[in-house]
This record gives C-alpha cells, structure tokens and sequence, in this order.
C-alpha cells in the first residue's frame, strides 16, 4: 500500500478556560493517502472542525495539542515553526471552509484574491496573476467570471463565493484539501453543483480530499473511507460501503439508525436512534457509555483498544473485543 | 371532505426595494384541512417563510385572501389578529432567537397564556413540559443552561400552550443533529395526534417532509410548481424543479446509484416578473411553449404540477380548475 500523505497519529487537543481544561480530541489516529477522499464524519461537539484546525495550525489561543503527531510529507506539522508552517498552509494543504464568505476578505473584489494566492504562492506577477484569476474562476464553474471577479464577496451568493474559494485553492495546487462542511448552508442544488466540481478537481489534480461533514449522505457518495467521530474521539473506521453495511460500533449503528431517508419511507423508530442525551466528556472510557444500549463495566473504565476487523476497518468497543475473545 | 382550516387564495407578496419591485410570493393558493400536515418546500428565496410570515399576519400580504376557519385574516385589524393568534402558532427556527434569554422556560410558556388573559396553572405548565419530553426541573432553568434539541422543544411546548388549530413550523429541525432530528419529527407527530393539531411545515429539509407531512407544495421563485399527496410527489416528481431537487440529496446508501439531474446556475432573483415557468432559466427541457403562461395540470389525487411535461403523465387527463400559475 502506499505511503499515506497524511497521517494524524494519537491526536490529543486541549482546551482549556480559565477554571478547568478538557479534552476535546483524545488518541485521535486516522490517514489520508495519495488520490483518495477520505470523510470525517461527526455531528456537533465531536471534534471534526478542531480536527482540521488542528492540521492547519489554525487553533484558537486556547487550544493546545498536547499529544501526538501529523506527519506531512516526513515532518511533524505540530512541530513546524510558524513560517514553515506557513509555507505548507495554502501551497501543500488547503482549506475551505463552512461559511465561504466569512472567509473572504470582505473589502477585496473577488478576482483580487484570487490573484494575490497567485502571486504568493506561484509567484506570479500581478497581471499574469490577475489573467491567471479570471481562468481559474471559469474553471470553478463561474461563468461570466471577468464581470463576477470584480465583484466583492457580498455581492456573491453563497454558492458562488464558496466556487472563489475553490478557484484560490486551485491557485496553490495544494496535495491535500480539507474542505469543513463545504456545502452547508447552500441550497441543495448548488450543494450538488460544487460536490460535482470539488470531486472534478480531485480527479484532475490528484490531490487528496480529507472532507468534513455530518451528512451520512455526502460520505456515502463522495467518500472512500470515513472515520466516524464522537466527542473527540474515534469510534469506528472503514471503508465507506463497509461501514453503512456491516457498522460495528454501537454509535455508528444508532447514527445509521437515526437517518431519515428522502428516497424511502419508515416508520419512525427512536429505539434505533440515539438516546437523548447530553455529550459525556469526562468519561475516561469511550465518551459514548452514557447512550449506549450496550454498556459494559469496562466503557466506564478505560478506553478500548482498536480493534481490527478487516485491513481497513477498526472499531474502538468494549463489546467487539469481548465478543472476538 | 371536510371544510379547510386554512385556505390560502391567490397570494401575493411583494417588496420594494429602491425602484425595484421583489415579487417574494406571487400567486400561492392552497389549503389545510384540519388534523393535516402539508410541507411547503423549496430553497432559499423561494417564498416560502413569507407565505408563513403572510398566514400569521407578521407581514401584510400585498394581495390575497387568507381565510382562517372561514374568517379572512387579510381584513382583520391587528388588535383582532392578535386575539385570534390564540388559535394558530409558529415554532420557530432557530431557538436560539426567539427564546428571551433572560426568561425562565416557566415564564416563556406562561407568556403566551398571559396575552390571551388566560391563567396558568402550575400543572398546566407541568404538563406542557412533559408532553415534550422535559422535565419539571427545567422550568425555572434559562434559555442558555438547556440544550439545543431541549430549547428546541420549550419552543414547540410554548406554541402549544394556547392549544391552538394550527401550528406553522419554519425551519425547526434545520439547526439540529441528525440524531435529534428523529426525535423531534417523532414528538410533533404525537403532538399532531394527541392534539388534533394541522401543521404547515416549512423546509428545505424533503426527508423530513417526506416522514412528517401528508401533502407537499413544492415551491420555486414565489410560486407553487408541484403539490400533491407526499407519497405521489417523492415517488413520482413530475417538474423538472421537484426531480431536481430531489435528484440532488445524497442517498446515504452506497449500494444506491442514482443519475442526477442538475440545474444550471443559480436561483435568480425574484426581480422581473417574467411570464412562464419561473425554472425556464435553468431548465434543460425549456421549450418556446414554457415563456407563456401555463397552467397547471392535475395528474389525480390533487397532485398538481406547473410543467408542460406533465402532459406527457400518464395520469394526464385535464387542466386543473383553479389555475394559480402566471
């Protein structure tokens, strides 16, 4: 198998106010490898977003990574300083984000920025980078795009300011891309329409796509493997028809049981569903205990060792390691 | 059938905008009989939270009738709107927002009481928690010490409280988890039965149209462009809108491969009025016939659809009566 391109190994994320501190990721271990997309699924509190913030170094003042690696091309991103790191940020590892047109500067035309993620990273001469722009936002799907990138990021709707962001990113030919929730919030047409193109650009480019979400839908149609997140911790990692198929940890079960399905109809049944429940941070086994129908001793103790049950496919459940010995 | 509890008669809603004129709902009729649960579907800037807005009296509609047990809202002065919102309610997006943070979930139930001049009893108000699954503790808690999916439902407890005919829901599990979502459908649909209430559910979210209502109105630029019974409109989407829409949500089953049919550009605004299919833009099957003014065709069973492909539906047989088309 080849090399991954990025590997997140043992993960612990913390943060901390002024009374106390928590654990927001805890031994959180997952690969990207080369041409793949991979998902993180999770819903809120689970620690996708921090997870990604945490490759990009872009952790709030009170966020420390405390434990652990992400190896990036041979180095530990965790230990680069800030202008290496600044170096890898946008040129090999590039972000876009939930809310596309929070992050666009809001007094810059959009071609501009464009141009200037040109010039930094290709070093290209302000009219080459400025001709350059125009090119590569038609290539993300804008038409009209001379008139559009003269526009300013709130004359844009949320769809197009999102195909901005991706025409910046195709500036900076990044080998990874993690894209947090790239269409939420987006009418699901034109969530449809920018899946097509991320994907396209995938395919042209090679790079890798690590993607956001907790939308069992889109990793069921974008993504190859998936990991699947629960307060911050791993609960379960495989292939993507492996996991909707055979899920092993009771939380993916219960989150594929707590679907609502568009293309067909079921009665409604919330003992296959998550409990209603607060997250459980504090538990120092698996953070999942206390919604569990399957809770053993053990869960409230410590925390499971990974179980492999194909090459692919790891779970973290009490259950599975009694039930396997 | 029974006489609607609301009908909505040729709606129409416009905004000015410097010079220019917003068409937000433009032309809507529909009903609800009591005890039903129909969805109003479509995607931003569709019109479909003004036709709230319009029904609750919020915004005054620019044209239309709005008649509520036979009573037209649209005549009404504010004072009798207001006595007559004891009777229909809205829940509310984002709880967020419209939650008073600085009340306690006791006084935010007792409020709706209070403005009808009606009293409340401490066991009414115990029992409005539990029938939405909370707990008597949580009454003299505050907005921000409760959870979302807990806010969430003192928002549902409170729009129950006057026990009203109809409840307008916009948007209510849009800001939720998937896991809680499940619950929340699950608690409305006891509440509908268990109060005999009719809901209009509005939402861009179709799988949760699909599990909660009986009759769906599709809507697109200000106008309705499909309505039918919730089973004929998913199984059988005859405009070219709906089966995009539809086409576009991903299938959380990898064992399900599905073509997709894609829309071209973006939802323009509601500016011009132009006559015709609002989608003609962004259709590819747009022929001259779909510029004009079209009507809508009823394929039986009250689906009705606002596409000149409907005509090629088996189930085609007349123009349907009450044309609300441009």
């Amino acid at each position: 198998m080849a090399e991954p391109l990025l590997r997140v190994e043992s993960l612990r994320l913390d943060i901390a106010d002024h009374e106390s501190s928590r654990s927001v990721l805890l031994d959180v271990s997952f690969d990207v490898r080369p041409n793949e997309v991979m998902g993180l699924v999770g819903e809120s509190g689970s620690g996708k977003t921090m997870t990604a913030l945490t490759i990009m170094r872009l952790l709030p003042p009170a966020a420390r990574a405390s434990e652990g690696r992400i190896a990036f091309e041979g180095e530990d991103l965790l230990r680069l300083n800030e202008s290496a790191m600044r170096q890898v940020r946008g040129s090999k590892i590039a972000m876009i984000f939930q809310n596309p047109r929070a992050a666009l500067n809001p007094l810059m035309r959009a071609g501009e920025q464009v141009a200037r993620a040109l010039m930094l990273h290709r070093g290209l001469t302000a009219a080459e980078a400025r001709r350059q722009a125009v090119e590569l936002l038609r290539h993300a799907g804008i038409s009209d795009a001379e008139s559009r990138a003269r526009a300013y990021p709130h004359q844009l709707s949320g769809g197009m300011a999102q195909r901005v962001l991706i025409a910046m990113m195709l500036a900076c030919r990044p080998a990874l891309l993690i894209a947090d929730e790239p269409t939420t919030g987006l009418d699901v047409t034109i969530q449809a329409q920018i899946f097509d193109l991320i994907k396209e650009i995938q395919a042209e480019t090679g790079a890798s796509l690590l993607l956001i979400t907790h939308d069992l839908g889109v990793v069921s149609e974008v993504c190859q493997r998936v990991a699947v997140l629960y307060a911050g911790q791993i609960m379960e990692q495989a292939p993507v028809a492996e996991l909707f198929h055979h899920p092993s940890h009771p939380y993916t079960e219960r989150l594929l049981g707590s679907i609502l399905r568009v293309d067909q109809v079921a009665e409604l049944d919330t003992s296959r569903a998550i409990a209603f429940a607060s997250i459980d941070y504090d538990n120092p086994g698996c953070r999942f205990a206390n919604r569990c129908p399957y809770v053993l001793e053990a869960c409230w103790v410590r925390r499971p060792e990974p179980r492999w049950l194909a090459e692919d496919h790891v779970v973290f459940c009490h259950l599975r390691n009694e039930a396997g010995t | 059938m029974s006489e609607p509890l609301l009908r909505v008669e040729d709606l129409h809603k416009e905004y000015r905008e410097g010079r220019t004129t917003i068409h937000a709902v433009n032309g809507v009729s529909f009903e609800v009989y009591p005890g039903e649960a129909v969805g109003l579907v479509g995607e931003s800037g569709c019109g479909k939270t003004t036709t709230a807005r319009c029904i609750l009296r919020l915004e005054k509609p620019t044209r239309g009738r709005i008649l509520f047990e036979g009573t037209d809202l649209t005549t009404l002065s504010r004072g009798q709107v207001r006595a007559r919102r004891k009777d229909f309610q809205m829940v509310f997006q984002d709880p967020n927002e419209s939650l008073n943070p600085r009340l306690s979930i006791r006084r935010t139930l007792r409020e709706p009481l209070q403005l009808h001049g009606l009293y409340s009893s401490d066991q009414q108000l115990s029992e409005a928690v539990s029938r939405v699954t909370l707990e008597e503790e949580h009454l003299d808690r505050l907005p921000h010490q409760l959870s979302g999916g807990q806010k969430q439902r003192v928002g549902v407890a409170r729009a129950m409280m006057t026990t009203p005919r109809l409840v307008i829901l916009d948007e209510p599990t849009s800001s939720l988890d998937m896991s809680l979502r499940i619950h929340v459908i699950v608690l409305l649909k006891r509440l509908q039965r268990e109060l005999n209430l009719s809901y209009v559910f509005i939402s861009h979210d179709l799988s949760t149209i699909r599990h909660l209502c009986d009759r769906v109105l599709v809507m697109y630029l200000g106008r309705i462009v499909e309505q039918g019974r919730t089973e004929d409109v998913f199984e059988d989407p005859t405009h070219v809108y709906t089966k995009a829409l539809l086409s576009a949500i991903p299938i959380p089953d990898p064992s399900v491969k599905r073509s997709r049919l894609l829309l071209k550009g973006e939802t323009p605004t509601a500016r011009l009025l132009v006559p015709g299919c609002p989608l003609q833009d962004r259709c590819a099957f747009v022929i001259d016939e779909c510029r004009h003014p079209l009507p809508e065709y009823d394929l039986g069973n009250g689906h009705r659809v606002a596409c000149r492909l409907a005509k090629e539906h088996p189930a085609y047989r007349t123009v349907a009566p009450t044309s609300t088309a441009a």
